[in-house]
């Protein structure tokens, strides 16, 4: 596939939020961008770091798994399976990348050694589960979230599948894990965090600061503090669960509409704004905040991961990815 | 949210509709149309005073203007779409359910497409139903 090539992009800086709203006070290049042409219709919705250097990505329209290699710009697509529709995907401890597969309403896991594709279906009177993101635990067991309404846990050992029921329904969405290896998920629709006990598969869930907020996704950082995305409200909070307590920002701009979050290395938080058409990086230290331009129109970026260094950005409006070199 | 016995008053009024617009072909069985509405079931809700989802509401669809929904921010291509068609029609909205991507491209939407006529027939009578 085409590679668009290495582009410098001039990078808004925001001295506060309140500046925001207006035309970027300053403007300066600040990092280096690359933006990928994946396959066209893939509509890639989740990326995660892949082995050698490549990005995985699910190409949710046409149900496969992408690989990108960002050293030649080549891509892949490895399908499925029949009906598949990958929303998440995220690289396993076995190294394998490990798909929440809403059209096939099963767990999926792509061995990048061998090729082999397991399916692990969820079970039969689950009905459609909407299937939505996945998450490793500190002992290794992938629990995942589905939108209709339940969370659940897959073991590789034997396949076994087990589910249960949000307390507040539909809605559970963002999953991931904190770095004492507890598994927390939010709930869009039910506006609630949620701890997960992997011992016994219950919850704890905490309300946010803003009732009916949409919390959308959900990242830890290396102290452990969890960073919620607000898609009703276009905020950002922080949850400290030492002390229970919330803070928030709102996103620049106007009516902004926070999807995707995720923390990097070095504790800066990564924000996509779909009204804004931007990826925001928040510096808790200063408050402040840098945007990144989407590559075109409704880039869409539904979700934001990375390895050291590299920040990977799914324009799932635009079937391009966009890779940010952070390291210096 | 609706009670299971509205649930059934409505569905049987939906299909009523369903045979009127839908001649030659058969009705669907109602327990499909709800099975299928779980492929739209979390992002949007049929009952009017369920606000906050990620999708617009589609309380009373067939009839209402394109992007009526007042409390959700419809994408650019919603909006635009909204210029080139008034209203939802049976017609119009299964063929949105078959390929939404075809019928409003670039949409924000995160579902592909119900490819199954049958499906699609239960869907639209099921949303109908509400009418």
């Amino acid at each position: 596939m085409k590679k668009l090539g290495l582009i410098v992009v001039a990078v808004s800086m925001f001295s506060s939020a309140t500046a925001c709203a207006e035309e970027p006070a300053s403007t300066k290049p600040t990092a280096n961008v690359q933006v990928f042409d994946v396959t066209t219709g893939s509509r890639p919705h989740d990326v995660a770091p892949a082995p050698d250097g490549k990005i995985w990505y699910t190409a949710q329209r046409q149900g496969a798994l992408g690989i990108l290699d960002p050293a030649t710009g080549a891509v892949e697509q490895i399908p499925l399976g029949p009906d598949s529709a990958p929303h998440g995907v995220i690289q396993g401890p076995d190294g394998m990348a490990w798909i929440t597969d809403g059209g096939q309403n099963a767990i999926v896991r792509f061995d990048p050694a061998t090729r082999k594709i397991d399916v692990w279906k969820l079970p039969a009177d689950s009905g459609y589960t909407n299937l939505n993101t996945g998450a490793f635990d500190g002992k290794g067991v992938h629990w995942f979230t589905g939108q209709n309404g339940i969370y659940g846990r897959v073991s590789a050992l034997d396949g076994k599948v087990t589910i249960w029921k949000d307390p507040k329904g539909r809605g559970p969405y963002g999953i991931a894990t904190a770095p004492d290896g507890t598994v927390w998920y939010v709930s869009l629709a039910g506006s609630h965090l949620a701890r997960i006990d992997s011992e016994d598969g219950s919850i704890e869930t905490i309300e946010p600061p803003a009732p009916g907020a949409g919390l959308r996704r959900v990242w830890a950082d290396s102290k452990g503090d969890l960073w919620v995305t607000g898609w009703n409200s276009g905020e950002l909070y922080r949850y400290r669960p030492a002390d229970k307590s919330w803070k928030t920002w709102k996103l620049p701009g106007e009516a902004p509409k926070a999807y995707a979050v995720y923390v990097d290395e070095r504790d800066l938080v990564w924000v996509s704004d779909f009204a804004a058409n931007a990826t925001l990086v928040f510096d808790p230290a200063d408050e402040s905040w840098t945007s990144y331009a989407g590559s075109a129109p409704g880039a869409n970026v539904r979700q934001i991961l990375g390895r050291p260094g590299q920040i990977f950005l799914p324009e799932s409006g635009t079937d391009r990815i966009m890779v940010v070199t952070t390291a210096e | 949210m609706r009670t299971i016995a509205t649930f059934f008053t409505l569905l049987a009024g939906g299909a009523c509709f369903a045979a009127m617009a839908i001649a030659q072909t058969p009705t669907p069985r109602p327990a499909t149309g709800e099975r299928a509405f779980q492929r739209c079931y979390s992002c949007h809700s049929l009952d009017a005073t369920e606000t906050g989802l990620s999708g617009p509401n589609l309380d009373r669809l067939i009839g209402k203007p394109i992007a009526a929904d007042r409390n959700f921010a419809y994408s650019p291509a919603f909006r635009g779409f909204a210029r080139r068609e008034k209203v939802w029609t049976r017609p119009l909205l299964d063929q949105f359910i078959a390929d939404p991507e075809k019928l409003v491209p670039h949409n924000s939407m995160s579902y592909f497409g119900m490819k199954d006529a049958e499906q699609r027939r239960a869907l639209v009578a099921y949303i109908a139903a509400d009418r």
